[in-house]
């Protein structure tokens, strides 16, 4: 690096004269190229390193004058004259006595000692060999100048040849093995057909054993603890496992005789003594009245002695562990699912309930109770005959095992997102800045089993309630009311009515002749026309009283229908009212008519569940100047209208009527 | 959730808790929110900064603006309270400072449709003033309840009422007011309240 002293502006001329100081800049010891290869890069010679160094310091180093070159390497205080040999003796002494690290100086016979020394090597070998040629047995020495002669062994040589004797004997020996070999293994195939040996029976109960213990796996979780393996049977699919309250025993059964060919499994299992029953929960709907009987269960009973009964050890022990172990799970989880009722029924303040002696008693609506009894049977096999209702006994069972198998909590995802009980479609809480009122109300919270149930057995209570009254309402002839269920859900139905006059289908055209009824599980409604709908709550009169209204409803329009026939007889409607009342009070959908020479007026009242009323007078032309005495309504008798039905008698009145 | 106005009083938090009860206001809960910034680790100042905001009110979220000159030009967004974890992961770009930190904690009072909370806003050990939020639950259009709210101020507390956020006065069509909105104000209070000693 050239650095020339940088002048500023005013000392610039001053030092233009004189000229600056050369000043180079080099390192003091720079390595050495070694070489500059073609493209450019340079091979330095490296410097030494200290190992390097002490290296070359080491080779400088004259070991063997240190050392002395008699000595063994390792250890250099050991006395050199001892480890001469006896060849050696005399060159050692030829070559001076010194004990020290000297190197013998060679002098004009040392070549002629070392031939010597090495032929006397040699010598010594040969020395050993003949002893070890003379000490062994089977080296015979051979003079160089012997021919070797194979020498063919003769007949009686080989015969007293103890080596061909001992052959003899021991191929005779062996023949005998063989046929020794044999013989065992045709009476161990003997034995094996016949199973005999208890070797084959250990090792076929142990196949026999794991096998089955596989075929176990399949349904239930097994595990091995050192020398103990058990079961497990808690029916959790999420949660705890391996309770001690719910393990089973898995042990080998040990036959105590051979030769018996028992149809009981290999596998005993030990089921927990509480477990050691069958059981069946059964649900109902009981009315609370007078005559319903025992809700609770009677403690005499005959049926219920089994409860109080111990269970006998050995019967429970002959039974196959297929059928074992499932029914004490099924124990253990109706067991599991009654308590779990009971302390939801306790939870719902505004719903009564009792619960004695294994039956919980939990009002529905009015009167109607809901009834869930757990019943036991004695741990054996036989048919157990279900009671209580079919279908909420199936619905009871199927939330059980959905309520197992729902996840409640939902599981961590990628981006570490906290373990929560709140269902995925709320992921909006966090980015949509929802409000503390916002997320509470959009939570969905798992109801409980026992409202579930509720709900559903009170829905089917109430259809039944709905179909009753519709079979009754079907026994109208005039006009025919059909009906149909047209959407059946377990906490919703929907029935469709369907009127229909016989003989007058083609005036029906634009006449509602239909209308639904929907049962919930709370009320039912029943909807009349356009949407209108008419609360029931869970009264069959009231349910009865809006079906026939209806109907009634739909006979107005009927007559209103038939009247303005232009072939038959066409007949004006004054006046229409289905929201018309009665007398007492009730509703009596009306409708006037009058005829085209205006000369009769008729009316007819349709009263709910009754006949129909149909009054005639003549018409009011003034109602100024008329007088109330010369316009009375007669009442016609309904029975003796010609006619057998609604539709057949109006026609055939309006038709009388039409003139006079 | 609907149109809110923060504002700092000069009175303290007790005075404003009386003179809410004496217009019949009710304590319903207590509420908190906390303005922390983001810098960048020091020597690398290339990017700006962070601040990350909480509220009470809305439990799960968190929001995070970046104020630059304006309102309309600076990043904001809402994220659930993931965003807060994900960040301590970005500690080579973004380090929360703790000393610029601002809580306000106080309580909730609620008359009829109004919200108010009042609180006490403290930076580390240091209070550093009384702020107050007025919210209409009613309506979520700015320019359908700004002057009944400029009304409110006026009526319960007399003053603050001239300086009107910026949400208010740049609005001029019906659009929805959204809680970023709030917690931009919050932003530009607790910045003002670092200054003052």
């Amino acid at each position: 690096m050239r650095a020339s002293t940088s002048g500023q502006n005013v000392q610039e001329t001053q030092l233009q004269t004189r000229p600056g100081v050369d000043l180079v800049l080099e390192a003091n010891d720079d390595w050495k190229i070694q070489e500059i290869g073609f493209d450019g890069v340079e091979r330095y010679l490296k410097p030494e390193s200290f190992t390097d160094h002490v290296g070359t310091l080491a080779r400088k180093v004259e070991w063997t004058k240190l050392v002395g070159s008699q000595s063994p390497y390792e250890n250099s205080k050991v006395d050199p004259e001892e480890e001469f040999d006896d060849e050696n003796v005399a060159k050692g002494s030829q070559n001076g006595k010194s004990a020290d690290f000297v190197t013998p100086e060679a002098g004009p016979w040392s070549v002629v000692a070392k031939q010597l020394h090495e032929s006397l090597n040699q010598l010594n070998i040969l020395l050993d060999d003949m002893s070890v040629i003379k000490n062994t047995d089977y080296m015979k020495a051979l003079t160089v100048l012997d021919p070797i002669t194979v020498q063919e062994p003769s007949m009686e040589f080989i015969n007293t040849n103890r080596g061909n004797q001992w052959i003899w004997k021991r191929r005779a020996l062996q023949e005998a093995v063989q046929v020794l070999d044999n013989a065992t293994k045709q009476r161990q195939r003997a034995l094996v057909n016949l199973g005999l040996s208890a070797d084959y029976i250990a090792h076929l109960q142990r196949t026999q054993f794991f096998e089955e213990l596989k075929e176990m796996r399949e349904i239930w979780r097994v595990r091995k603890t050192g020398d103990y393996i058990y079961g497990d049977l808690s029916y959790h699919i999420f949660g705890w496992k391996y309770d001690t309250p719910n393990i089973f025993d898995i042990s080998r059964r040990s036959f105590s005789n051979k030769t018996e060919n028992s149809s009981l499994s290999i596998i005993e299992v030990s089921v927990p003594k509480d477990l050691a029953k069958r059981s069946m929960i059964a649900v109902s709907i009981v009315k609370d009245e007078m005559d319903a009987g025992k809700l609770f269960r009677d403690p005499k009973a005959k049926k219920y002695k089994y409860t109080y009964k111990e269970n006998d050890a050995e019967k429970v022990e002959v039974l196959h562990w297929k059928d074992s172990l499932k029914w004490a799970q099924n124990t253990l989880l109706l067991r599991d699912t009654f308590s779990n009722l009971c302390k939801d029924a306790i939870k719902l303040r505004n719903r009564l309930s009792i619960i004695r002696d294994n039956v919980l008693l939990i009002s529905l609506f009015d009167d109607y109770l809901l009834r869930f009894e757990l019943q036991w049977f004695p741990f054996e096999h036989g048919e157990i005959k279900e009671e209580g209702d079919v279908y909420l006994n199936r619905v009871l069972r199927e939330m059980i095992i959905g309520f197992e198998c729902t996840k409640f909590i939902r599981p961590q995802f990628f981006c570490s997102m906290p373990v929560t009980h709140l269902p995925e479609n709320l992921d909006l809480r966090g980015c949509g800045a929802m409000t503390s009122v916002q997320i509470e109300d959009r939570s969905v919270r798992p109801r409980s089993i026992l409202e579930r149930v509720l709900d559903v057995a009170a829905h089917h209570q109430l259809t039944q309630i709905v179909a009753n009254v519709a079979l009754k309402i079907s026994e109208s002839i005039d006009p025919m009311v059909q009906h149909r269920w047209l959407n059946c859900g377990r906490n919703f139905s929907r029935l469709m009515f369907n009127l229909n006059s016989k003989d007058y289908e083609s005036f029906m055209g634009t006449v509602r002749s239909v209308f639904f009824a929907n049962v919930s599980s709370y009320e039912v409604e029943v909807e009349a026309k356009d949407g209108i709908k008419i609360k029931c709550q869970r009264d069959p009169k009231r349910i009865l009283y809006a079906l026939q209204y209806s109907v009634c409803c739909y006979s107005v329009s009927m007559v209103s229908v038939l009247s303005r026939n232009q072939w038959l007889s066409p007949f004006q409607t004054m006046d229409a009212n289905i929201y018309a009342l009665d007398n007492n009070g009730m509703t009596a959908p009306n409708i006037i008519l009058c005829n085209q020479a205006a000369t009769r007026s008729i009316l007819f009242i349709f009263h709910v569940g009754q006949e129909p009323e149909v009054f005639v007078r003549k018409f009011i032309v003034n109602e100024r100047t008329s007088k109330p005495e010369e316009h009375k309504w007669r009442k016609l008798n309904y029975h003796k209208l010609s006619g057998m039905s609604l539709c057949k008698k109006v026609d055939s009145l309006l038709s009388y009527l039409r003139d006079g | 959730m609907g149109v809110t106005w923060v504002f700092e009083v000069d009175q303290t938090a007790k005075s404003v808790e009386r003179l809410l009860e004496s217009f019949g206001g009710e304590c319903v809960s207590t509420f908190a929110v906390d303005i922390s910034p983001y810098t960048p680790p020091t020597g690398n100042a290339d990017h700006a900064s962070n601040i990350v905001m909480h509220h009470s009110k809305c439990p799960q979220s968190t929001f995070s603006i970046c104020p630059k000159d304006t309102f309309k030009k600076s990043p904001k967004a809402v994220c659930d309270r993931g965003f807060d974890l994900i960040l301590s992961k970005l500690s080579n770009g973004l380090i929360i400072d703790t000393a610029g930190k601002i809580d306000i904690n106080g309580n909730e009072y609620k008359l009829n449709d109004w919200t108010v909370r009042v609180g006490t806003a403290v930076q580390g050990t240091a209070v550093k003033g009384v702020v107050v939020e007025v919210e209409y639950d009613a309506s979520l259009i700015v320019v359908q309840c700004r002057e009944m709210m400029v009304e409110f101020v006026k009526y319960v507390f007399n003053k603050y009422y001239q300086t009107q956020p910026e949400i208010f006065i740049i609005t001029e069509k019906p659009e929805n007011y959204s809680p970023l909105d709030t917690m931009w104000q919050y932003l530009l209070i607790a910045a003002k309240l670092r200054k003052k000693t």
